[in-house]
């Protein structure tokens, strides 16, 4: 969850000694602290000009906020005086759109208009005119480094909940490697502080592109029986020597499912080159 | 570039994706026979593969590691050093290996410490290789998600105690009393299993940005 504070007078930023957030959690601790050496939460930024504080909460059991419910957030200044101020989760579920075409990883053999289809109800569950709800549709390309982007759509909720968005052919370049994001907003009329947004992504190539990221298939007479999960940056300097970095597989439980860990393995790969 | 090995995690008493001592022992299934030698081969066919591309690739490895993946990168780092360049490990499966073989005349076995290393791999500990390795350890002082193995956890606990905020001192101070200067130990305050690992982020990457830039060309030969 991200959580951004404005601080409304110059100085207030500067004299904050620690801010936490307390409340009913789903599991665990009634305290969550934002800042300092217990942080729990990433610290994003500082934006002087706005005087905006930005961190990011990462969810799970033990960190889960509860629909209705009202959390404080705790400003403790270095003069000792404390500030609470109470703000309210609207909707606590975490539900993605689910994007059924089209399919992951799918090849297109040349730039073609291409349609883009997901499903979500949450929408259809609001229709007391207290929130305001929309779809952010956005197509990214990646680059040597990053995903830039390409092209992008907005489109209301529908009361059938299926949607569907036609990437136009003109705006997909050959031998290119693209992102889907598929982005729920919501905002609410009478707790206007509380803004949801929850995306889901997909990525899809068009022409003769190379992925980075490869599953190397077990080869015993090599030396090992397993998979393994490669990722290299194709641009990188030639110039120096490069590292490859280990990142081992490691799951929070047993199974006999080898799918269940070719999955993980693919989810640990990414997120630790997106890490880095 | 980076490497993910898919080590299965099947429900048996060997905790393999730790690379613990049930896990080195093991000889059925034979897939499942010395995966840290398997890793060192799939890391070799990466290697050809980078060079065919035109990359210069250093010998040693990173890695990285939290929870169970941080116990095996460190064990890994026990027994192979001389292949590694810097790891960095979050938690490692409660406690994390020692350079010592016996304490107070009870012998220290691996994964706790490495009286029998030898014994389970073939080789012997080269702790002049390991002070050569860059190495980030941290935890958060409340985590108490420990993976309870009977074979050591009375002599873990007498060694190092059962409580995050004095493992990871202890440790820190035996690293240091065997020379071990190159392990930096950090621990969060107040963080648990699941805090401690995101908190950790910046210091994980400012710590292989650090390692890149004082690891010299010498560690391509």
């Amino acid at each position: 969850m991200l959580l951004e504070i404005h601080f409304e007078e110059e100085g207030e930023y500067e004299s904050i000694e620690s801010i936490s957030v307390s409340g009913e959690f789903g599991h665990g601790d009634e305290e969550i602290v934002l800042n300092g050496e217990r942080s729990s939460a990433e610290f994003l930024g500082w934006d002087s000009g706005t005087r905006t504080l930005s961190y990011f909460l990462f969810l799970d059991n033990d960190y889960e906020f509860e629909t209705g419910s009202t959390y404080t957030l705790t400003f403790l200044a270095t003069n000792g005086t404390e500030q609470p101020y109470d703000f309210v989760i609207e909707d606590a579920r975490r539900d993605y759109p689910n994007i059924t075409e089209p399919e992951a990883e799918e090849q297109f053999a040349a730039p073609q208009d291409i349609v883009v289809r997901w499903t979500h109800p949450i929408a259809s569950t609001y229709r007391d005119g207290k929130v305001i709800e929309s779809y952010h549709f956005l197509l990214e390309r990646e680059t040597d480094s990053n995903f830039e982007w390409v092209w992008y759509r907005n489109l209301f909720p529908a009361t059938s909940n299926n949607y569907e968005v036609t990437i136009p052919a003109t705006a997909l370049t050959d031998d290119s490697k693209y992102r889907v994001h598929v982005e729920y907003r919501a905002h609410y009329t009478e707790n206007t502080e509380y803004f949801k947004k929850v995306r889901t992504w997909m990525d899809f190539t068009v022409g003769d592109y190379q992925d980075s990221l490869q599953l190397n298939e077990a080869d015993p007479e090599a030396g090992y029986h397993f998979p393994f999960f490669t990722y290299f940056n194709e641009t990188a300097n030639t110039n120096w020597p490069v590292y490859i970095m280990v990142l081992p597989l490691i799951t929070g439980e047993p199974s006999e499912d080898f799918n269940f860990f070719l999955r993980s393995a693919e989810q640990t790969i990414r997120s630790g080159y997106d890490r880095f | 570039m980076f490497l993910c090995p898919v080590f299965p995690r099947p429900p048996i008493e060997a905790y393999v994706p730790c690379l613990d001592h049930e896990t080195l022992k093991l000889t059925d299934p034979p897939e499942l026979i010395r995966i840290d030698l398997q890793l060192i081969a799939m890391v070799n066919v990466f290697r050809n593969h980078l060079e065919e591309k035109g990359f210069e690739v250093a010998k040693r490895l990173f890695f990285e590691g939290y929870s169970g993946s941080a116990a095996f990168s460190i064990r890994f780092a026990f027994i192979h050093p001389e292949l590694v360049e810097a790891f960095s490990a979050g938690h490692c499966a409660g406690w994390p290996i020692l350079p010592i073989s016996d304490y107070e005349g009870k012998a220290v076995n691996y994964p706790l410490g490495i009286s029998d290393l030898f014994e389970l791999t073939g080789k012997a500990f080269n702790i002049e290789a390991l002070r050569e390795v860059k190495a980030f350890l941290y935890a958060g002082s409340a985590d108490d998600n420990f993976h309870f193995d009977d074979d050591y956890l009375n002599l873990a606990i007498e060694i190092l105690g059962s409580e995050a905020n004095v493992i990871w001192p202890n440790a820190s101070q035996i690293y240091q009393e065997n020379g071990l200067n190159n392990i930096t130990v950090r621990l969060y305050e107040g963080l648990n299993h699941s805090t401690t690992a995101p908190a950790a982020i910046p210091d994980v990457v400012q710590f292989f940005r650090d390692a890149l830039s004082v690891s010299s060309r010498n560690s391509l030969f």
